[in-house]
Order: C-alpha cells, then sequence, then structure tokens
C-alpha cells in the first residue's frame, strides 16, 4: 500500500482528515571518555505514521513497513473516532503545501568515514587533556540524518530530507577536595564543516578549571547580566514556551488576551525562525508540512506573536507558523519553537559591564523549565563573576535564576550587539526536539539568584 | 528470533563475542487537552540492539523494526573493526542465575483496551474540575507491555514480560488576574495502583491553592519535601552520585570517599530492584544480571557504588545489576527504586510541619551537581509554614544545599509514603537556605 491508498482508505472510513507521515533515520554515535571510545554505534530506524482527525479527536497508528500500513490507518481511524467522544469538534479547514527539500549540508556526515569521526573526537580530547587539573573527558559526537514524505488528505506533498551533526564536550576539573565541570557544545544542520575545527572540549576545560576557585553565588536578589547562552535559555524559558500557541488555546498560558499588549520594554523584540541556514533548530518544513516562517514574538516591548501548528492556528484564527514538530513517528506533532532568540541591541558587554557597581555575571546554560500557566521559570547558570564597581571580581559556581514571565522583560535596561546561537534540545510533553537558543548579553534590573 | 540470528551473524563475521537485546512492545498513549481527549495512540514496536566484541575492541548496532537480525550483527561487527581498544573492557557479560519476581506483569493491564483506558484516563480529568477556578486540564496516560529479551555467545538468555503505566494531569486555575497550576501523576506496573480520582483531584487542588501566592526574601529554615519533591533529589545520591562510571572517571563529589561517614548514623541509602510492582523492578537488568538490594549508604557509611558489568569487572566485582538502555543505547547505568531507610527519624507527616517558620516543597525537577554535590534550584510548587500550618503558596522560591549537609540534617522522616520513578519514601525535613525576592 502507497502513502496516497492510505489517504483514501482513511476518507472512505469517514474521517475528517487524514495525514501520513513516512520516515527514515540512520544515526551515529561516538562517545570518547578519557580518551578511549566508549561507545561506537550506528543505527537506523523506520516507521510510517497515521494521523487521522475525527469530529475533533485525534487518532494515531504506527506501521513498521509498507506492508503494515493498512493496520495503521484501521488504528488511526478507530481512534480518531474514540477520541471524538471526548473532544472539542474542529472543521480541518487547514492550507495545504507541496515542496521538496534537501538539506544543502557540506561534506555530508553520511559520506564520511567512521575513523575519521573518531580521528575528530581525538583530538577534541586532547585539546581538552593538554591542560593541568582536568580530571575526566567526555566528548560525544553524533550525526543523524533524517528522511520524511508527509502526504496529508487536503493535498499537502512534502518530501525533505535533512541532517544535523553535534559534538559536545563535558569537562571534570579537579585540585585538592575540589571537583568542578563544564560542558560546551556545537552544532547544525548541515555537514561535517559545522563541527570540523571546533574548540568545544578546551573551552570546556579551560571554564572547568577556572570554576575550581569559584564560591557559591550569593542568594537573593541582584542586578545581572546574561551572557548570550544563558540569555537565549532564558528568553527560551521566560518567554517562548508561554507564547506556544497550545498554551494559549488551552488556557494555560500567562500570555492569554495579551495580544498587542505592552509586556516588555522598548527595546526588546523575540523572534523565532526555523528558516535560519545551519542552526540546529532549522528547518524547512514542520512536520505537518507546514513551510516554516521568521516571525516576532515579541516587537519593540509589544506580544506580537504566538507560534502555531495547524489546528492551534485555526482555533486561533491566525496563520499557521510552522511550529509543529515531533519527536518521531511515534509521537503526534505538537507546538514546539525552533530558533528562539532576541534581537540584537546597541550595547557593548563592556560598556554594560563599566557601568555597573555591583552586581553578577552569570554566564553558560545548564538547563531551563517553565509553568506557562503559573508565568514561573527558572534556569540554571553553570557559573558567574560577582560584579564590584565594573569589574569581574569573584568566580561563582553554578546557581538556578527564578523570574516571573510578565515582569522579566520589563526589567531588561541593555542589550547588546553580539548575538550568538547555542545548539539544545528542548523537551514537552515527554518529546525532545532541536533547537537552538539565542541572544546578545542582556543586562537585567533584577533577577532572584537561589545562592547559599 | 530476531536477536540469535543477530548474534550468529556477528559470530560469522569476526565477532569473539556478541549479545542482542530486544524489546518488542505494544502501547497505548491518551492526551488530553483543555478538559477534552486530544490524541489517542496505538504503537507496537521491535526494537533491536547488538555489541559485537572484536578482542578489546567493542561495536554497537541498533534498528527500530528490523525486518532481519543479520544486518544488524554485521553492522556491530564493522563498527567493533572501526573502534579502537578499550584496555578495561573485560568481555561482555557472563550468564547468571535469575530468580525470576511474579509481578511485573498485569494482565489487566495488557489486556485492557482503548476505550477502556480512554475512559479511566477522562475520570481523571474530570475528577480536577473541584472549583470553578480550574480553567483547563491537561495530561497524558501512558500505557506498555514489554517483552525484553537478552541472548549473548557467553550463554546468557533470558526474557521476561513487564507491564507500566504513567498517569500525569496537570491542571491551571485563573482567579481574575492571578493564575495558579497544579498537577498530580502516577506510575507502575499494575493497573490498580492508578486511582485517578486521586491523581485529577491532587492537580486540582494544587492548581487552586496555588492562586493566593506570596513571596519571601532569603532565610534558612527547616524545609520539608513532600515524595514528589524528592524525585530528582534522593534516587541522584545513589544513581549519580554513587554511580560507579562516575566514581570511576572522578566526576563524583563521592570520588574516593567510600568507607567515610556521609551522613547521620541513624540514616541508610538502598537501591531495590525487587519491589513488586514498582516502575522500576524487575528480575533482571539490561545485561541480564539478576537485581538486588543494594546498600549505598548503611549506617551513615558510603558502603557501596552501583555497577553495571563493565564497571564492575573494572574493579573485579560484582555487578549490582544495574544496568539500564533501551535497544538503541549502550547500558549505562540506573539506580531501580531508592529509599531512605531511617527507623528512629520515622514520624507522622503532620508532625513534620510542626515549626514556627518553613517552606513545604510538594514539586521540583532540579537536580543537584554532581561534581560538587551542590544542590540549587527552584521550589517549583511550594508553601510558607507558619506555627505549624500551611498557610501561603509561594512563587519565585529557590532552594540551596549541599547533599552533605542535607544528610546530615534529616531531622524527620514522614510516614506519607509513596513510590514514583525511582523514589520511595515519605517526606523529609531538613535546613536549608531559600531565597525569593523579597517579602509581600
Amino acid at each position: 500500500m502507497e502513502l496516497e491508498d492510505a489517504i483514501s482508505l482513511a476518507l472512505d472510513d469517514g474521517v475528517d482528515f487524514v495525514e501520513v507521515r513516512r520516515e527514515r533515520s540512520e544515526t551515529t554515535t561516538i562517545r570518547m571518555i578519557d580518551g578511549v571510545v566508549r561507545e561506537l554505534s550506528r543505527g537506523s530506524e523506520f516507521r510510517i505514521s497515521v494521523r487521522a482527525l475525527y469530529k475533533g479527536g485525534w487518532g494515531l497508528g504506527v506501521a513498521s513497513s509498507l506492508a503494515k500500513l493498512k493496520d495503521a490507518v484501521k488504528d488511526a481511524v478507530e481512534l480518531a473516532k474514540l477520541s471524538s467522544k471526548w473532544a472539542e469538534h474542529i472543521e480541518p479547514e487547514w492550507p495545504s503545501f507541496r515542496g521538496r527539500y534537501e538539506v544543502k549540508a557540506q561534506k555530508p556526515a553520511w559520506e564520511v568515514s567512521t575513523s575519521e569521526k573518531v580521528e575528530l573526537i581525538q583530538e577534541q580530547d586532547k585539546q581538552a587533556r593538554k591542560m593541568d587539573k582536568i580530571r575526566n573527558t567526555n566528548i560525544l559526537f553524533g550525526d543523524v540524518m533524517r528522511e520524511t514524505r508527509i502526504v496529508n488528505s487536503l493535498g499537502t506533498d512534502i518530501n525533505q530530507k535533512t541532517a544535523r551533526v553535534r559534538l559536545a564536550a563535558y569537562i571534570f576539573s579537579h585540585e585538592a577536595e575540589l571537583t568542578e565541570s563544564a560542558f560546551e557544545s556545537k552544532g547544525g544542520v548541515g555537514g561535517m564543516k559545522i563541527v570540523e575545527g571546533s574548540n568545544v572540549a578546551e573551552l570546556a576545560a579551560k571554564r572547568a578549571v577556572e570554576a575550581l576557585s569559584a564560591k557559591p553565588a550569593p542568594p537573593g536578589t541582584s542586578p545581572a547580566i546574561l551572557d548570550p547562552k544563558l540569555a537565549g535559555v532564558f528568553i527560551h524559558e521566560a518567554f517562548g514556551h508561554a507564547a506556544e500557541g497550545d498554551a494559549i488555546v488551552n488556557n494555560q498560558s500567562i500570555l492569554v488576551g495579551k495580544m498587542d499588549k505592552k509586556v516588555g520594554s522598548d527595546m526588546i523584540s523575540v523572534i523565532d525562525d526555523p528558516t535560519i541556514e545551519g542552526l540546529y533548530g532549522s528547518y524547512k518544513y514542520d512536520d505537518e508540512g507546514t513551510e516554516s516562517k521568521r516571525k516576532y514574538i515579541v516587537k519593540r516591548g509589544l506580544l506580537s506573536g504566538y507560534m502555531t501548528s495547524l489546528e492551534t492556528a485555526s482555533r486561533l484564527r491566525i496563520e499557521p507558523t510552522g511550529n509543529a514538530r515531533s519527536m518521531d513517528y511515534d509521537n503526534p506533532p505538537i507546538v514546539r519553537m525552533s530558533n528562539t532568540f532576541i534581537e540584537t541591541g546597541n550595547w557593548s558587554f563592556d560598556e554594560m559591564l563599566s557601568e555597573m557597581k555591583s552586581g553578577i555575571y552569570a554566564f553558560g546554560s545548564l538547563y531551563g523549565y517553565t509553568d506557562p500557566a503559573k508565568g514561573q521559570f527558572m534556569f540554571k547558570a553553570e557559573g558567574g563573576w560577582l560584579i564590584e564597581n565594573g569589574e569581574l571580581k569573584q568566580r561563582l559556581r553554578e546557581v538556578a535564576i527564578t523570574g516571573m514571565t510578565l515582569d522579566v522583560l520589563h526589567n531588561i535596561d541593555a542589550i547588546a550587539n553580539d548575538l550568538t546561537h547555542d545548539p539544545g534540545m528542548c523537551g514537552k510533553y515527554g518529546q525532545w526536539v532541536p533547537v537552538t537558543t539565542g541572544a546578545p548579553h542582556i543586562r537585567v534590573k533584577k533577577l532572584v539568584f537561589g545562592g547559599r | 528470533m530476531l536477536e540469535e540470528e543477530a548474534v550468529k551473524v556477528a559470530l560469522s563475521e569476526g565477532a569473539n563475542e556478541a549479545e542482542a537485546f530486544e524489546i518488542i512492545g505494544r502501547g497505548i498513549s491518551i492526551q488530553a487537552e483543555k478538559n477534552a481527549m486530544k490524541t489517542a495512540s496505538s504503537v507496537r514496536f521491535t526494537g533491536l540492539g547488538v555489541r559485537a566484541a572484536i578482542g578489546k575492541k567493542l561495536g554497537f548496532a541498533f534498528a527500530t523494526n528490523p525486518m532481519d537480525g543479520s544486518e544488524i550483527g554485521k553492522k556491530a561487527v564493522m563498527n567493533a573493526k572501526a573502534a579502537p581498544e578499550d584496555l578495561n573492557f573485560k568481555g561482555l557479560p557472563e550468564p547468571a542465575s535469575i530468580s525470576y519476581i511474579n509481578d511485573l506483569m498485569d494482565p489487566k493491564l495488557r489486556n485492557l483496551g482503548v476505550e477502556e483506558a480512554a475512559s479511566l484516563f477522562m475520570a481523571s480529568i474530570e475528577a480536577a474540575k473541584i472549583s470553578q477556578k480550574v480553567k483547563s486540564i491537561s495530561g497524558s496516560f501512558e500505557l506498555r507491555h514489554v517483552n525484553v529479551s537478552i541472548y549473548s555467545s557467553k550463554g546468557v538468555n533470558t526474557s521476561e514480560e513487564r507491564t507500566y503505566f504513567s498517569a500525569e494531569v496537570e491542571a491551571a486555575s485563573q482567579d481574575g488576574d492571578k493564575r495558579g497550576s497544579g498537577f498530580g501523576f502516577s506510575d507502575g506496573r499494575r493497573l490498580d495502583m492508578f486511582d485517578p480520582e486521586k491523581v485529577g483531584k491532587e492537580a486540582g487542588k494544587l492548581a487552586v491553592k496555588t492562586l493566593d501566592a506570596i513571596t519571601i526574601g532569603v532565610e534558612e529554615l527547616p524545609l520539608i519535601l513532600k515524595p514528589k519533591a524528592q524525585i530528582t533529589i534522593v534516587p541522584f545520591i545513589a544513581g549519580q552520585a554513587a554511580n560507579a562510571e562516575n566514581v570511576q572517571y572522578g566526576r563524583s563529589f563521592l570520588t574516593g570517599k567510600v568507607g567515610e561517614r556521609i551522613s547521620k548514623d541513624e540514616i541508610s541509602i538502598v537501591d531495590n530492584g525487587r519491589i513488586p510492582w514498582l516502575s522500576s523492578s524487575s528480575s533482571f537488568d539490561a545485561e541480564g544480571i539478576p537485581t538486588r538490594k543494594t546498600y549505598v549508604v548503611e549506617k551513615g557509611v558510603f558502603k557501596a557504588l552501583l555497577h553495571n558489568w563493565y564497571t564492575a569487572s573494572k574493579e573485579r566485582k560484582e555487578s549490582t545489576g544495574n544496568a539500564s538502555r533501551d535497544h538503541a543505547h549502550l547500558p549505562s547505568i540506573s539506580p531501580h527504586t531508592v529509599s531512605i531507610e531511617a527507623p528512629s527519624l520515622r514520624m507522622k507527616a503532620d508532625e513534620l510541619i510542626d515549626t514556627k517558620r518553613g517552606v513545604l516543597v510538594v514539586y521540583t525537577i532540579d537536580t543537584p551537581n554532581l561534581a560538587t554535590g551542590e544542590f540549587s534550584g527552584m521550589a517549583e510548587t511550594s508553601f510558607l509554614i507558619e506555627n505549624g500550618e500551611v498557610t501561603k503558596s509561594l512563587r519565585q522560591t529557590s532552594m540551596a544545599f549541599t547533599l552533605g549537609g542535607f544528610l546530615k540534617s534529616i531531622y524527620g522522616i514522614g510516614d506519607d509514603i509513596e513510590a514514583f520513578s525511582n523514589f520511595k519514601g515519605g517526606s523529609i525535613r531538613f535546613i536549608a537556605k531559600v531565597a525569593g525576592p523579597g517579602v509581600t
């Protein structure tokens, strides 16, 4: 059975909408610990997912081969009809898309030998271990090639081949009784050129050693400068999740009813843009086949847009933004960010620093999370510096920083001109997808630090 | 049999040893959004992961829904040929005698239809509507039935059926400009462990209680962690800090401390893989090694690490049966169910909040720092305690302590025992520093 036949079969069973997504992926993972390759793995996955909509209820069935597609259609249709008993009705009056996209990969990872990839991480390992006080090095290389075809009953037919590579270093330092660590990574959509010549291990090792002199951050409220990595996670957690269309439709976001309202100072604009070539969160078509687009979430302090899927866009009566993404074939596409970042400003980091009498410079991001319903978020800095009279005085350890979505953008009073993007993985409802978080250095009038 | 075929081909391609891990499963997922059912999914899958060794070179390959095992066996050998030697690799696991646990597979859960599953879960969503202020309820319900098999050229040949469910309900509340949220969750291997009404009501009640929130400043005071607030902290001590790989590589703050006193004398920390029906229980681990009860800390002294075969072989010790993996990854080390045993510190949960001023933490997802043992995170759902009463909800409150300080300042452990994920235990009271934006 071909994908088109599956569409016909489902429609014959009376569903309102059906979508078939065929996926094939090939992955390589190489992990080196203290100079020894501890994992050299290759994998391949293939599945076809069928998603059907009946009177507002969705059903998802998954087939392991074309031969079993008929069963997956049957599952999806039955499950959609079952879901409809408890669902909120919607008419699938959505746009359709047709197109083909193949990643422009400089030196595609799937054409590069395993031994060359091993050499790449060996070089990283050497960079880290040449420094004193390094106790343990962990270097990870991963590449994935994903081919999808998405067809639906509205006429969408998308073929997409994309590829991502990522190189990461997690380095531990040690001196006397103290152990510290630092993490650095580089990755993007494309080929090996993205990670070749990288110095992730050296950067992580340097920061891990530097952290040995760190003290716990002082607890409480403080003015702060956030480096681009941390500011990127900050905006992702503080604002991005709350602006996802499903949180808005479901009345689970503090941003409900705030469209075109003032949510921050005039200087701040926040963008989600999957179309930037080469970034880790980039794609041409989302997992519903919608063509992706650049959009402002916040424009000069005003809430300007939400990120949407086909359904959430229709429920919000706006255009779909191409933000429906799924981790894999077993999961339905849900609204996700892509490359989300704060637009560049006019300040320099040195200017920000020189003007700060006392505060904290927080840098590096370990992770963050948010509860969009309450508008409360947390993000964790890898480390920081105490600032006194415009100078970095004392290195600080890992620290949690908390804030409230509706307060925090009003507190940003300076944005630098050094926008950078950082690759990462974002989790939501158990689904993990590649994203980048991005920002220039930003200065915030007050944040709460959970130090000791 | 895919796994036998994969091992046979790996050996014929030049491997000295080979092992296949296969998981065959069926799953149902129900997702609800805004008080209504959103998506029902049905999944059937087969996953195969193969380790092949040539001397001290190890290769791994996997596939989801492979048509045959031979291709995966061949790829694993190709990867072994391309891998540099690992001098610490002392061979794949030897077979061991396994005492099988009966309480891992619930026929009711295995046979549950999607419609029955949906009705059960929607009852939980309905139960969260405890007030007009609860505006939106979402959640997910997952059911799995899997058969895990391990087969190797060393003679490992074992398999086991397991069932599993997890349910999560999130409620969002609103009263004018005030907003709150709450959640409830539950997991296990037996269907009747899921109480839809309890999980839903818990989410609804928390959502309403968190509407009126205040903030506090910086204080050092008694902190009471409810069981759900310990899921990322107590299992971390056994599963990460005492993880043999982390200790052997010097990543953990507990490196070099085996035999040292690290907590109050009354306290033991135990990992147990054999508690009936808990979600992390199994008869054998992901390498076919029998699970067991391991005292990581015994009466205050750091006693043992959690091992898989590789880390145990490195120290010429026995594996503790803590290897974990899915078909797409090599075995790592994970805890099963971690508990704190301290009979002399046991008290009624109500007695724990008998303090002039303290903070009750219902939930956090933050973890300590592996290298330093320091914790800095958010008390995501928390309440102020004043004169022995839980009073106001707190927002934007962070908490900080060291794990060493935590283990040495535990004042009491409540009798409100619950089990989720890798944790089983009651509320814990200890001293920590909290920080908020200031008193409101």
